[in-house]
């Protein structure tokens, strides 16, 4: 992309404080957006994806200045947002546009269509009505709808109607930067096609720039240049579309992907992470923040067992930690008391509870093999907390002391371009130092 | 791939055959299921798939007795489960299969939990409604439920509060209630809509090992994915009439009603239709052919009387579609052309087809769909 980008976002953050009693006394921190930087080119479609708690809609608000940032930047067309003033602010206000989820949220039921499309251009000072209704109904016709609908309400359109009315009011002021925040969730699967044709036609024709914010993968496929997957509110992949979901580097847009079923209803084998809890954003995890879900998570240099023995252990290790283990593999402290042992907690002992890891064969590395064993033992007696204890000092992985900074996602074979982004995930490496690493890592490589 | 239960196998679990469901609205009745007929067999996942507005929600909610009459109107020639009818039931009838016999789970776990009871109680209360059983009893056998459903520590959570879960594992609630009564059905009205992908991934396993269990599942859902995910055999719905149905690797590997295919063309890559080649989204047709005033091959024949007959359409004996161009004075090669299949290995299966044999033009295959 040639000039400069519409957009710029520099390590933006966005924490949510949890205050406690009278006084709100800050007891902690939701960080929904933690270090987020990205750009935003002309007329370019870049998408963010993640899933509910990624803090991808929480970008979305900072970026139109409809929230604070904590700390960071915002960059529009190279000024920075927050300083904004006055009619810079206005104009601001105009040039990005937002479009949300469900168009009823947008569209007053008491405004006609027509009033409802010709609002923004009132309130940015167009004061002509004549013109006003001119330019509306020259939008309607844009999007798909006609001229004539200006003097119906919204209750009489289809879900996929509003959402193009919608777009239009957004569209009528001419802006920049539409930023579409899972424009196409409340759709059907063929409204959803229309209306992300319709997007991509106006961003083409008007050289506008869209920010998509899905969780959805095929919206993300189908509209974006570019792509930038987050996770508990960093970005952990980012590139162009097409390389990025082709070829996932980072293992958390693997489980994403994989997570969705295929097409092929012969083909119907689902991906999963280590562990199925998100940990709370307000107390992210140390170091790579999808460490506890990972189902790459490094072993620790010394350990010497197999490669599918370590994805087992640490199985074991972060389904105890996050509460997660099967019941058969652990010991019931109600059913303990009195009973001679043959009821529900009946011969829970650490074999058992080895079994139902998967760990019952004996470890060739003998170290792993006593903290697994007293793991299990602790586990078989009830005692979660001690066994979570000697399994987090027994299998320590750098991913979890060592927060991965973003290097270059290896090239695609074959392909022409020299970078396809970035990724964050230790098992790409680390770079030596953080300036080897642009804050915005994804344009063209260094050289 | 169906999993059977003991029991005859030539009686379908729940036979339908008909229906039809018209709401008196203000501007006259609104005939949301117009003649659906359909069967589900023991351990079987069948998969109802349509727009909103197809009627498929309301084809179950009418099996059992959940659209309010009036202003609705229940009509059916036969709606039998398990060898008996249920269609001329009454109100008490019809509660003690529904729940027990019958479960439905629905797109929003609130809606079937309680937010000021424990869920311990919850489970406890709908095991204790349908089977009479001690409180500690059915505490024991919710905690069962709980872990059927793969809720970690269940016994621990028996006492929490549905708030205190995340979204998929209200989901995961919401079925072990519905799953209390040892149901032989489970309808389960769009389950995953309003979850991540991971969490969907999730359930739909747990979906499967239901089945796994011997219960059937009639799953409503808009998302063709979910569709290839878990179900058997497959119905398409179109303006409250089924156009399409058979084996879910038929479907899905020949689309053949042009509004099947439309469907599965809204989930590829193409380029699009520009703005002035968009269908028309007009009124459905209320005779003939719902689907003719979108069809980009209707004609005469498509109007008119009953929805058109079903007809075979693929090697794949259960499949049909309900298309005027696949019966014997009809031409479908035009159609097929169009047909857009997300699956590879479509060579194979059509040259088992007859079909093949009357149009030549093998159709050709379309590019994999990516993971």
């Amino acid at each position: 992309m040639s000039g400069d980008p519409i957009c710029s976002v520099r390590d933006l953050k966005k924490h949510y404080p949890i205050t406690r009693g009278l006084l709100r006394r800050e007891v902690g921190r939701v960080r929904a957006v933690d270090g987020v930087s990205f750009d935003v080119e002309r007329g370019e479609a870049l998408g963010i994806v993640g899933e509910s708690g990624s803090g991808k809609t929480t970008t979305a608000h900072t970026v139109l200045g409809l929230e604070e940032p904590t700390a960071g930047e915002v960059r529009f067309d190279g000024e920075p947002v927050s300083e904004l003033t006055g009619e810079e602010r206005d104009a601001f206000r105009r040039r990005a546009q937002l479009i949300v989820q469900d168009p009823n949220d947008a569209l007053d039921p008491r405004m006609t269509v027509g009033e409802a499309v010709a609002e923004p251009l009132r309130i940015h000072g167009l004061d002509d009505a004549e013109r006003r209704n001119a330019i509306v109904a020259d939008i309607l016709e844009r999007v798909g709808l006609s001229g004539d609908d200006a003097d119906r309400y919204p209750h009489e359109f289809s879900g996929g109607e509003k959402q193009r009315i919608s777009i239009a009011r957004a569209l009528v002021v001419s802006p920049d930067l539409i930023v579409a925040d899972e424009p196409t969730s409340a759709l059907d699967a063929r409204v959803r096609s229309e209306i992300l044709d319709l997007l991509d036609r106006i961003r083409r024709e008007f050289d506008i720039a869209v920010l998509f914010v899905s969780h959805d993968l095929d919206v993300i496929r189908r509209s974006c240049d570019r792509v930038a997957v987050m996770y508990l509110g960093e970005i952990v992949e980012r590139g162009a579309t097409d390389s990025v979901l082709a070829d996932p580097a980072h293992p958390y847009t693997r489980v994403l992907l994989s997570s969705v079923p295929s097409l092929d209803p012969t083909d119907r084998e689902l991906g999963r992470p280590l562990t199925d809890t998100v940990p709370n954003p307000s107390d992210p995890p140390s170091g790579c923040r999808f460490h506890p879900r990972c189902p790459d998570v490094i072993p620790p240099a010394d350990l010497s067992v197999s490669e599918s023995t370590w994805r087992a252990i640490a199985g074991f290790r972060f389904s105890v930690q996050a509460g997660e283990l099967p019941e058969a593999a652990v010991g019931d402290p109600e059913s303990e008391t009195g009973t001679g042992g043959d009821r529900a907690g009946e011969g829970r002992t650490a074999a058992t509870v080895r079994r139902a890891v998967g760990l019952a064969e004996e470890l060739p590395d003998p170290d792993a093999e006593a903290a697994v064993e007293d793991a299990a033992a602790a586990l078989a007696a009830g005692d979660v907390d001690a066994a979570d204890e000697t399994l987090a000092a027994a299998f320590t992985s750098v991913c979890e002391r060592e927060a991965p900074a973003a290097v270059d996602r290896p090239a695609d074979a074959g392909a022409e371009r020299v970078t396809t982004g970035t990724v964050s995930c230790l098992r790409h490496g680390r770079s030596g130092s953080a300036e080897a690493v642009r804050p915005d890592g994804d344009a063209e490589t260094e050289n | 791939m169906s999993r059977r239960r003991d029991g005859p196998v030539e009686t379908p679990l729940l036979s339908v055959r008909d229906l039809r469901t018209r709401i008196r609205t203000d501007g006259g009745w609104l005939h949301a299921v117009d003649g659906v007929s359909f069967d589900v067999d023991r351990g079987e996942t069948v998969c109802l798939v349509g727009e909103s507005g197809s009627g498929k929600s309301v084809t179950c909610e009418s099996l059992t007795g959940l659209v309010p009459q009036p202003p609705a109107e229940v009509s059916a020639d036969a709606v039998e489960f398990d060898g008996e009818s249920v269609i001329d039931r009454s109100a008490t009838e019809l509660r003690s299969i529904r729940g027990r016999r019958i479960a439905h789970v629905f797109q929003n776990p609130q809606s079937a939990l309680d937010p000021v009871y424990a869920v311990g109680e919850q489970v406890t209360e709908s095991i204790r409604i349908h089977e009479d059983v001690s409180r500690s009893a059915a505490r024991g056998r919710a905690v069962d439920l709980l872990r059927r459903v793969g809720i970690p520590r269940a016994r621990e959570r028996l006492d929490s509060y549905p708030h205190e879960f995340s979204g998929g594992m209200q989901q995961r609630l919401a079925i072990a209630v519905a799953l209390a009564g040892d149901p032989d059905l489970l309808i389960a009205d769009e389950p995953t809509t309003a979850v991540d992908v991971t969490v969907q991934a999730r359930l739909l396993d747990l979906f499967r090992s239901i089945v796994g269990d011997g219960t059937s599942i009639l799953l409503v859902t808009h998302d063709l994915r979910v569709v290839a995910a878990v179900a058997d055999r497959v119905l398409v719905m179109y303006g409250g009439t089924i156009v399409e149905r058979g084996p879910v690797e038929a479907v899905f590997g020949e689309p053949s009603h042009p509004y099947t295919q439309a469907l599965f063309d809204s989930y590829g890559e193409t380029d699009g239709p520009s703005i002035d080649e968009r269908t028309a989204r007009g009124e459905i047709p209320a005779d003939g052919c719902r689907f003719r005033a979108e069809c980009p091959h209707a004609i005469d024949e498509c109007a008119g009387g009953a929805q058109p007959p079903f007809h075979r359409v693929s090697g794949a004996a259960a499949h049909a579609a309900s298309c005027v161009h696949y019966g014997a004075d009809g031409d479908p090669s035009p159609i097929r052309e169009n047909a857009t299949s997300p699956m590879d290995s479509r060579a194979e299966r059509e040259s088992e087809g007859e079909i093949a044999e009357s149009s030549s033009t093998a159709t050709p295959n379309a590019e994999g769909e990516p993971r």
